[in-house]
């Protein structure tokens, strides 16, 4: 069951500035951190690895902020949860569909204190693909890598999809390589393509994600720099939005209207994943990035002729 | 008891790779550990195993 849809913006511009939506996950959050709770979600750590965190303050909390593309690390996140619920902690957790399943079962009936707020999931890609890609980066600049975001809003707004490669002597990348062989779906993981979690029945107590579709109905609320979508799902939910709404726009809509494929079903597996993955073992990841990252797309012979004459006609002008 | 080995997956589409049945198990038996493509999966320790069912009965994907 369903309580509520909205489109939300945090009302601190800065807030939704670094964040990857809206700033839902920073409402949500700030409202467990003000009452002494802790907070468990994704972070790069200093080897730009996905692993889950656990915080008792927003400083370690705003780490978790921004989309990861890829498959994360929780060690050992669910006894931790178990530990600090069982101490009269209250607990948000925020991951996948899927990881927020196996908490709750894992909880059990233990769990009056502890809040889930799950992200609309794509899937998930494999950790390995995502490390040979930041190899692949910094072989290619020679220099050591600084800083990795999966989807750069500040350089391209929040409707595009680019990461951006930060390296020691300053410079950055900005690529959509990565993109595009995650939305190719041969990394996701092989549960993705049977996930029994892509419905509107949802596992988080809410559901936070971006709005796409926004600007069909209200465009007024899209400026390009970011709106989150909340599907509240539970009392507990609706409790937890009661308390964050004062930092945040609501608008209620018709979900209708904002549906995405990855509330409906799985997506299909590629008939050509095995293939990908075979590649992947045998070749550079170079190879991987031109044949299903698009890279050098905009090199081919033709793209290249095609540029010159504009240039050409650009002078003559 | 029932001492037949747990299998708590037989294709990999059915992990998810939650960690669930490592976190339940009372004997630590249940580790996560990275295939081929770098995804981890739960390995039984069948040494450790105490064959309780615990990580079957916790698997979110086994509903």
């Amino acid at each position: 069951m369903i309580y509520g849809v909205y489109a939300a913006i945090h009302n601190d511009r800065n807030i939704v500035s670094a964040s990857q939506s809206g700033g839902a996950f920073t409402a949500l959050s700030d409202v467990i951190l003000d009452m002494g709770g802790v907070v468990y979600g994704c972070v790069l750590d200093r080897t730009f690895r996905a692993v889950h965190m656990r915080a008792d303050n927003k400083a370690q909390r705003d780490l978790m902020r921004g989309s990861k593309y890829v498959q994360s690390d929780l060690g050992s996140t669910f006894s931790q949860i178990k530990a600090d619920l069982a101490a009269g902690r209250t607990v948000l957790f925020s991951g996948t569909p899927c990881q927020t399943a196996g908490l709750k079962k894992f909880i059990g009936d233990k769990g009056e204190r502890l809040y889930c707020a799950d992200i609309i999931c794509h899937g998930v890609p494999s950790p390995a693909v995502w490390k040979s890609y930041l190899k692949w980066q910094q072989s290619r600049k020679r220099r050591r890598i600084t800083d990795a975001v999966f989807r750069n809003k500040e350089g391209h707004g929040w409707h595009s999809h680019f990461e951006r490669i930060s390296f020691e002597d300053g410079t950055e990348v900005s690529s959509n390589v990565y993109a595009n062989v995650f939305y190719g779906h041969h990394p996701l993981r092989p549960s993705c393509f049977s996930c029994p979690f892509k419905s509107l029945e949802r596992q988080g107590d809410i559901t936070i994600a971006d709005c796409w579709g926004i600007d069909k109905i209200a465009p007024e609320l899209d400026d390009n720099t970011g709106i989150s979508l909340m599907l509240v799902n539970s009392q507990n939910g609706q409790e937890l939005l009661d308390k964050a709404g004062d930092n945040m726009v609501l608008q209620p809509i018709d979900i209708e209207n904002v549906m995405q494929p990855c509330l409906k079903e799985p997506f299909p597996e590629p008939e050509d994943r095995d293939v990908f993955w075979q590649e992947y073992r045998t070749k550079s990841f170079g190879y991987i990035a031109r044949k299903y990252g698009r890279y050098g797309a905009d090199r081919t012979p033709k793209m290249l002729v095609k540029r010159a004459v504009g240039k050409i006609r650009r002078i003559i002008r | 008891m029932n001492k037949e080995k747990i299998v708590l997956f037989e294709k990999k589409q059915e992990c998810c790779g939650c960690t669930a049945c490592a976190a339940v198990c009372p004997a630590q038996a249940v580790t996560m550990q990275p295939d081929e493509e770098g995804f981890l999966y739960p390995v039984i320790n069948e040494e450790k195993c105490l064959h309780c069912r615990a990580c079957i009965g916790v698997c979110p994907f086994k509903d």
